[in-house]
């Protein structure tokens, strides 16, 4: 059964079932009322009619007046009063006959007794007059009431419940479906999403918290995660494919000259010293490249730990010196935070890692080893990282699919890649809530701006609870690393 | 030591590179430092009468201004006493003169390439006003390292990537 069915059933097994049992309640308490309350008016009619006829003339005429006055004859009434023999039987009066088994008796024996024949309704009572001479008085009359106010409320009750009915129906639908809605369209959007176009998000309509969205910050989340260790490995093959392959050719062409004719041994000495050097090259590639692909996707969960922006940044630049001996990096550490513990970031190491090398290589290579500038700086709790190449740069009109993975400028044709770079590293930065923004001018060059949050927050730092949090974390993370030996 | 030093703005983050002058001239002086760009005053009695300084500075400050500013802060918390932006108002060089002593300004730090860009209809340039008074002015000139793209004006890399040289 669809949730949707599901939720509008039970809503409406709910809500109707609470209308029944109220208008059930209704009805009965209303009815009852009526009986009681029309025995109450025939047995005024009863005395009154009896203390009229039966006592003096004086006494009697008052309250007859009175009578006709304020008390309204009833439909069908009838007043009836009987002799009671001194001896008790009252066989003897035929009248009787007419009214239901036991009447009389439970009369005479509790001096009162009512009952109700469908519409008709007989009370009757004994009335001792001054003289001591005992009387049977019964009246008997139509419910008006019964009969038609209580079946009109009978009407009106099923009415109401029908009309009930229709509106919890509408009303659970109509909320149901404005509930479910965005879960099917996330169910929608889900499907959509394979290995294929991974790059697709889930989209966000609002900021707060409500269950939806934060369903789809999740999915989102996971996506980020997926996309980041599909391209972490695509990612290592595309640099892996062309930046061994120059080292190699370069081996392979010198070992080919030197074996074309026989030499002299400066002449192989020199040639292997070439060799040597060119896969000297290459091991230190392999292992950067290899050391960029080990990152936190080792199919457990990512390490997130404290880490110092500074110390990532000479880590980067290190790394990407020996996959490209020839690029010139500055970096400018002119605005560098009195304070050190602004530069802390919390990051997994490997990852950010990652996409800072994969942005600055970008740098390097689309400005053919012209100077890539970086800089760092921390701003109101965040960490701002900046690399400036005076590169190709980006078509403006290209700006918008930088992100898509695969997706190439059409300026780069000279320059080897698989565009996979720049869509890895904005999700790695997005793992970290962080922010990438490139500013590009064709021909001029690129400028990557990353925002990392600090680990800190001001109030943090202004405190002085920094020191305490990193002896505290590191403590933390010794007891760790001791408890896993 | 205490400084109060006056620099013009045109709030780019490109201008923001002479309080990094400014603090490295000073090694050893505590600086009060006031940010200040010309504005002349609305013309119609409407919008004189809604004019409010602070939220004519807010409107006028961008995300990268702002976030400059917080850099400066970050890295010179310490020696900056105060940080403040202002509008300067006054048509004439007895108005800025005026200014000038009301806040007793030190030193102006200008710099020498000048090129202000207008960033509100009503904006105005302070160089000529500043070149006619009587308070020091020091002149520096930015060489950016590299080649330079406009529109880095207003980008916080403007922050970086460059050094003064004496003009």
């Amino acid at each position: 059964m669809k949730t949707q069915n599901k939720i509008v059933y039970v809503l409406l097994t709910i809500f109707f079932s609470y209308t029944l049992l109220f208008s059930g309640f209704i009805y009965y308490s209303i009815s009852n009322y009526a009986f009681t309350d029309f025995y109450k008016r025939l047995e005024i009619r009863a005395i009154t009619t009896a203390k009229s006829q039966l006592e003096n003339e004086g006494e009697g005429n008052i309250i007859r007046e009175l009578r006709q006055e304020y008390l309204e004859v009833l439909p069908d009434e009838e007043i009836k009063m009987y002799k009671l023999p001194d001896n008790g039987d009252w066989q003897g009066i035929r009248e009787l006959g007419r009214f239901r088994d036991g009447f009389i008796e439970e009369i005479l024996e509790d001096g009162t007794s009512m009952y109700n024949d469908r519409r008709t309704f007989f009370y009757g009572t004994t009335y001792t007059t001054v003289g001591k001479a005992t009387y049977l008085v019964t009246i008997s009359a139509e419910n008006y009431f019964i009969t038609h106010h209580v079946h009109y409320l009978r009407n009106l009750l099923f009415t109401s419940l029908g009309i009930a009915f229709v509106i919890i129906f509408v009303v659970a639908f109509l909320f149901t479906r404005k509930y479910i809605q965005p879960i099917n369209d996330i169910i929608e959007k889900v499907k959509e999403i394979s290995s294929e176009n991974l790059h697709l998000r889930l989209n966000q309509q609002s900021k707060n918290d409500d269950t939806i969205s934060q369903l789809s910050q999740t999915f989102n989340d996971m996506l980020n995660r997926l996309e980041t260790s599909f391209e972490t490995q695509k990612n290592f093959i595309s640099n892996a494919s062309h930046e061994l392959n120059t080292p190699l050719t370069s081996i392979i062409g010198e070992a080919d000259v030197t074996l074309s004719k026989v030499r002299r041994p400066e002449e192989y000495i020199m040639s292997l010293q070439t060799i040597l050097e060119e896969a000297e090259k290459l091991d230190k590639k392999t292992k950067a490249l290899l050391m960029l692909a080990q990152t936190g996707f080792d199919g457990k969960r990512q390490k997130f730990q404290m880490l110092r922006a500074d110390q990532l940044i000479m880590d980067v630049k290190d790394t990407v010196e020996k996959i490209y001996p020839g690029s010139k990096i500055s970096i400018d550490f002119s605005l560098l935070p009195e304070n050190p513990y602004r530069l802390k970031i919390n990051a997994n190491e490997a990852l950010l890692h990652l996409a800072l090398s994969n942005i600055i290589l970008n740098g390097c290579k689309y400005s053919n080893f012209s100077p890539v500038h970086v800089a760092l700086g921390v701003s109101d709790g965040k960490v701002i990282i900046i690399v400036k190449d005076e590169g190709i740069g980006i078509p403006d009109s290209e700006m918008k699919y930088i992100y898509d993975p695969y997706f190439r400028a059409s300026n780069t044709e000279n320059h080897e890649g698989y565009g996979i770079g720049l869509p890895l590293a904005r999700n790695i930065v997005r793992m970290h809530r962080g922010e990438l923004v490139v500013n590009s001018t064709e021909n001029k060059g690129t400028t990557v701006q990353i925002t990392l949050p600090c680990f800190f927050t001001n109030q943090e730092i202004n405190d002085g609870k920094a020191e305490q949090i990193v002896k505290a974390y590191r403590e933390g993370r010794a007891s760790q690393v001791s408890g896993n030996i | 030591m205490r400084k109060t030093v006056l620099i013009p703005t045109d709030f780019t983050v490109k201008s923001l590179n002479l309080v990094k002058s400014a603090l490295n001239a000073n090694e050893n002086c505590q600086l009060e430092i006031i940010i200040l760009h010309g504005l002349y005053l609305p013309d119609s009695i409407t919008e004189m009468l809604f004019f409010r300084k602070k939220e004519a500075i807010r409107k006028l400050e961008n995300p990268a201004f702002e976030k400059s500013c917080q850099l400066l802060l970050s890295k010179y918390g310490s020696r900056i006493e105060s940080l403040g932006v202002d509008l300067f108002s006054g048509y004439n060089r007895g108005a800025f003169e005026n200014y000038l002593e009301g806040n007793r300004v030190d030193e102006i730090y200008a710099f020498s390439d000048h090129d202000f860009k207008p960033c509100h209809k009503r904006s105005f340039d302070l160089m000529p006003l500043i070149e006619k008074t009587s308070v020091h002015l020091t002149k520096v000139k930015w060489v950016d390292h590299g080649r330079r793209h406009d529109l880095d004006r207003n980008q916080l890399a403007a922050l970086f990537f460059g050094h003064f040289s004496p003009s």
